[in-house]
């Protein structure tokens, strides 16, 4: 038995670094610090099919193949669409998500990641009106004032509460008691039980609100009664609070990125804390879902210039999201040919692009039996990053972390996966 | 019933899809609708009774929860998941992103069962291509 100590955990945007984990022979059999999701990551779950071999589906049934007719297949899948999409990158590292730019670039390919259903409004948002963020340790050492916009950390980040707000920090000792925190959320969310205000807004009115509360911030008298909801004197009260912060943190999540409004929300959140830094510091950090997510918008953007949707078709990088998303291609039924990797996009697609993923070849990287995998035509599967193999992963404030390996395996990493695709896509296309 | 449906994560599917989505716990998790106490006594259901959402987008039978986090008048939440994605906005209206929240959909009392996970996927009819 091995007990392995402050090791990233592989979840969320979060990437706890304090969890311990207990080691018996290439599995991990228990964790502390871990939260519930994050221990169901590092520990096998009795019953979960956990793929080992390559397999291809032949005649609707899923058949063992060898490590190089999978990857042949994935190639010409690659070489031969006209319009291949590779989608997901999101539970994979760094290392990979450069050789799979590449791969796009190398494939004429279109090349998007999860923050097309996550955060991509925030991405588009930041080409609007920039970004004016801090790191985590910032937050703990500095935030006396706590806005969570829109997200339910108690749910979706299980641990970013206790490490950001109960956490004491160089300049707030008392930890919880020395911060201010407020929730906007129309659910009362087990976070916004937590919290010392809960602004209630209706569902689809946060850019209403975020409006009002900019009216507010520059001094002028608020025409309705209520906004989006909330009373007139509970949005004034709250912008004096906010004005009187010393360091405030706004974090925002799928609440306001998916509501009516999208990119226009976060235009308008930032904006927000922008007006806010005439009279207080504030900042901002988007609540990233996958633990790696980040890492894929850095790469992507010092590789090509664009965090997400891009185009290689005619050879270079072109951008145009609601054009060259994964599921405007899909809904669309431009694309002819699917790349899975790192992402679950048969879980989190709507049907209308699942649709078409079935009536399309799907080569999919994925180590799980998943929602994808069932529309899938070629799986092949990799071993996990965090756990069995190492890696480089941006947290959810931009911070580099390098991932450990805590277990033994056979699996090939997602990166040498993807180097024998290259190699044999150059291969396919010299040959042509 | 019109509701509006509002998707999202829970921390008990975000431990089931880690987990294993093959597993019964997937379903038991992600497959539910969480409901308000009137919206039970208006359909004349009891909890665990199964519910139908439809919207012309698609159609999906859920089991009913009583939502623990409580929810404005005429809202239903389900967590996110094939299930739920059964029945969201999927245009992305130019920005990239299908409409996961704030949907306009109808919500009824069934009998009809909830399906697992692969049979879930099963009504996409995966076209072989081996």
């Amino acid at each position: 038995m091995e007990i392995h100590e402050d090791v990233p955990c592989p979840f969320c945007g979060t990437i706890c670094d304090d969890i311990i984990c207990k080691v018996e022979g290439d599995e991990v059999v228990s964790t502390q610090n871990a939260c519930r999701i994050g221990n169901a990551k590092f520990v096998h779950a009795e019953g979960a099919e956990r793929y080992k071999k390559p397999m291809i589906r032949k005649s609707g049934e899923l058949v063992e193949v060898s490590m190089d007719e999978a990857v042949e297949e994935a190639a010409k899948m690659l070489v031969e669409s006209k319009r291949p999409l590779m989608y997901g990158w999101s539970s994979v590292d760094c290392d990979a998500q450069s050789v799979g730019v590449e791969l796009a670039e190398e494939s004429f390919a279109v090349i998007d990641n999860t923050a097309t259903v996550c955060h991509g409004p925030s991405l588009l948002a930041v080409h609007d009106v920039g970004y004016p963020v801090c790191t985590l340790g910032e937050v703990k050492n500095r935030a006396d004032v706590v806005i969570y916009w829109g997200c339910n950390p108690l749910h979706a980040h299980p641990r970013h509460f206790s490490r950001h707000v109960f956490s004491r920090g160089f300049f707030r000792e008392r930890g919880r008691s020395d911060r201010t925190v407020i929730v906007v959320d129309p659910r009362e969310s087990d976070t916004s039980k937590l919290a010392d205000v809960h602004v209630q807004v209706e569902f689809d009115k946060d850019y209403e609100l975020l409006d009002a509360i900019r009216t507010a911030l520059r001094g002028k008298k608020i025409l309705y009664e209520q906004v989006a909801g909330v009373p007139r004197e509970t949005i004034e009260a709250t912008v004096e609070l906010l004005k009187k912060a010393q360091f405030g943190i706004l974090f925002f999540g799928m609440g306001i990125t998916h509501s009516r409004g999208k990119n226009r929300n976060i235009d308008a959140g930032i904006r927000t804390i922008q007006d806010l830094n005439a009279h207080a510091k504030f900042t901002l950090i988007p609540m990233r879902g996958h633990y790696n997510v980040n890492g894929f918008n850095q790469v992507c953007t010092w590789e090509t210039g664009y965090p997400f949707c891009v185009d290689f078709a005619d050879g270079s990088a072109k951008y145009n999201p609601g054009e060259t998303g994964s599921n405007d291609l899909l809904q669309n039924k431009e694309t002819d040919g699917m790349f899975v990797i790192g992402a679950d996009p048969g879980a989190h697609f709507p049907q209308k692009a699942l649709e078409v993923m079935a009536e399309i070849p799907v080569v999919t990287i994925e180590p799980h039996r998943t929602p994808t995998t069932e529309l899938s035509d070629v799986i092949i599967p990799p071993a996990f990053v965090g756990i069995e193999t190492e890696g480089t992963a941006y947290r959810m404030d931009g911070i580099p972390i390098k991932m450990k390996k805590l277990v033994e395996t056979d699996l090939l990493s997602d990166k040498e996966i993807l180097v024998r695709i290259l190699t044999r896509v150059r291969e396919l296309k010299a040959s042509k | 019933m019109k509701v509006i449906l509002n998707t999202g994560r829970t921390v008990w599917q975000g431990e089931a899809i880690e987990s294993g989505k093959d597993l019964k716990m997937y379903v038991d998790y992600a497959a539910v609708c969480n409901m308000s106490a009137d919206q039970f006594e208006e359909l004349g259901i009891k909890e665990g009774d199964n519910v139908e959402i439809l919207t012309e987008h698609g159609d999906v039978v859920l089991k009913s929860v009583k939502a623990k986090e409580a929810l404005p008048e005429g809202m239903v939440y389900v967590p996110m998941g094939p299930w739920a994605n059964r029945v969201v906005k999927p245009d992305t209206e130019s920005t990239a992103m299908p409409s996961f929240k704030g949907v306009p959909v109808e919500l009824v009392a069934t009998d009809k069962p909830v399906l697992d996970m692969p049979t879930l996927m099963k009504v996409y009819n995966k076209v072989s291509f081996y």
